[in-house]
């Protein structure tokens, strides 16, 4: 049969950002693709070397929008082990309220545009009117609905008093119900949802680890593996047990995520309630140097900076691997073989963030 | 950095294959321009994830590094940007972008190497 070459992207309505897949097809099969990035690669990686070390907090955040306090942390957490700096523990739980938050509010955007992708519009507009819940309780203790900017060197820049801490409960409470009532209930029963989800985009337990997948992408086929495991910030008092999903296709996937944001909801409410009083940051003197490795969960996975110091204000080399990047791979075994009308799908399932991916 | 060890260039395949045998996972890679070489380090995860080995290599700067993506796939990503970003030679990437994976045609050329300030 013969084949055809569909160019899919760059500009496509189910891509928030830019990317293409070269899809090789024979009829509306696919049979072969070739990933093309490269179009908002901004050399972030460059700009930090010419940053005072300080000031690249702001960088990263800048990394990406929607986990960039995540990519600060990460920031952050590398330099601390680095300059063997000790940050106070009630730092360590506001750290973990704003992750999740960060979680929350990333995997229902994502929620929101798998549902637009299959033309289910209401259940788009209810997961986008829930995340508001989340954007509001992001600006209220942080000032900012998107790019928190709470993380310093040594522990965070805004704390949470009592008053604050009890409206965020109630917030959440309502979020809960809102979700109960018109989220989960259609993502765990809706055919239409189950009809373009499961069994699309298989990718094996075996594929997954090969490919070095990583996040939900991961953890929907089956591997219980989560860097909240390894214990940062506050995780190791909270507690923490990865979602895993064994069916490794588009469906798996989606339940991680949802799985995790009521998750994420009840590690917040943990955060709140077992956070110490005390100082929010420590301050921090001194150059960095030497090399580390730090590595956070982001919502689409895995997060690792390597970060060098040569003991003056400057860096000497960041290195930003992000879960996007790590996870293109596994497209290239999850389509082949799917229908053309899937490959939107299939595509979101991996939640790509192609700005953190190009840095 | 913990669990680091250094290998020569004829050496790292060996290693990534004992890797690949301990079902470690790939991470990424970094390439550190020291002026006079490269040096690149292998990020790997093993127990999920729990735990890292680094495997680092120096190489010459006009020397050519083998690719070890015919072992992980997955590591052709991180090999071509090096290629692009450090002008770093790299023989035999399973997809190989040519050095236009990430970089625009008008865009500096390696920027990451030191000196392109």
């Amino acid at each position: 049969m013969a084949r055809t070459v569909i160019p899919f992207g760059p500009q496509h309505p189910v891509f928030p950002e830019p990317i293409q897949l070269k899809l090789e097809c024979e009829d509306e099969r696919i049979v072969g693709v070739v990933p093309v990035i490269g179009y908002i690669s901004r050399g972030i990686e460059k700009a930090a070397e010419l940053n005072p070390f300080r000031n690249n907090i702001f960088l990263c955040e800048r990394v990406c929008g929607i986990c960039s306090f995540m990519h600060a942390l990460c920031y952050c957490q590398g330099i601390e082990d680095m300059m063997k700096v000790e940050v106070p523990s009630r730092a360590r739980f506001l750290r973990v309220f704003w992750a999740e938050l960060s979680r929350m509010h990333s995997h229902l955007l994502w929620l929101g545009l798998l549902a637009d992708s299959f033309g289910f519009e209401s259940l788009f507009m209810q997961v986008w009117r829930a995340r508001e819940i989340i954007l509001d309780i992001s600006e209220m203790t942080s000032g900012h609905r998107i790019i928190q900017s709470t993380n310093v060197i040594g522990g965070v820049r805004r704390d949470i008093d009592e008053e604050m801490a009890q409206k965020v409960e109630e917030m959440l409470a309502q979020f809960k119900e809102l979700a109960d009532r018109s989220i989960l209930p259609t993502i765990l029963n809706d055919p239409t949802i189950k009809e373009r989800t499961v069994g699309k985009g298989i990718l094996t337990k075996e594929q997954a680890e090969l490919l070095a997948a990583v996040g939900p992408t991961l953890r929907g086929s089956g591997v219980a593996s989560d860097m909240r495991m390894t214990e940062y910030a506050a995780y190791k008092e909270i507690g923490f047990e990865p979602i895993v999903e064994t069916a490794g296709d588009s469906y798996a996937r989606t339940l991680v995520r949802v799985k995790e944001i009521y998750q994420s909801l009840d590690i917040i409410l943990k955060a709140l309630s077992m956070m110490p009083e005390g100082d929010i940051a420590v301050r921090v003197t001194g150059r960095p140097e030497g090399e580390v490795v730090s590595r956070v969960e982001q919502p689409r996975g895995e997060l690792i900076y390597y970060v060098k110091g040569n003991g003056t204000a400057n860096l000497e080399r960041l290195k930003i691997g992000t879960p996007t990047f790590a996870n293109i791979p596994s497209l290239l075994v999850m389509l082949p073989g799917c229908e053309l009308a899937d490959v939107p799908v299939i595509t979101l399932s991996i939640d790509p963030c192609i700005a953190c991916c190009e840095r | 950095m913990e669990n680091e060890i250094t290998v020569s260039k004829a050496e790292l395949i060996t290693e990534v294959q004992k890797m690949l045998a301990q079902k470690a996972m790939f991470g990424t890679a970094t390439c550190l321009d020291l002026d006079e070489r490269f040096e690149i380090i292998y990020h790997f995860e093993l127990e999920q994830g729990l735990k890292m080995r680094h495997i680092r290599v120096s190489l010459a700067k006009d020397d050519t590094l083998p690719s070890i993506s015919n072992i992980y796939m997955c590591a052709a990503l991180i090999e071509n940007e090096m290629q692009e970003m450090f002008d770093i030679k790299i023989s035999g990437i399973a997809l190989d972008f040519k050095r236009g994976m990430l970089l625009a045609k008008e865009s500096p050329k390696t920027p990451l190497m030191k000196g392109k300030e």
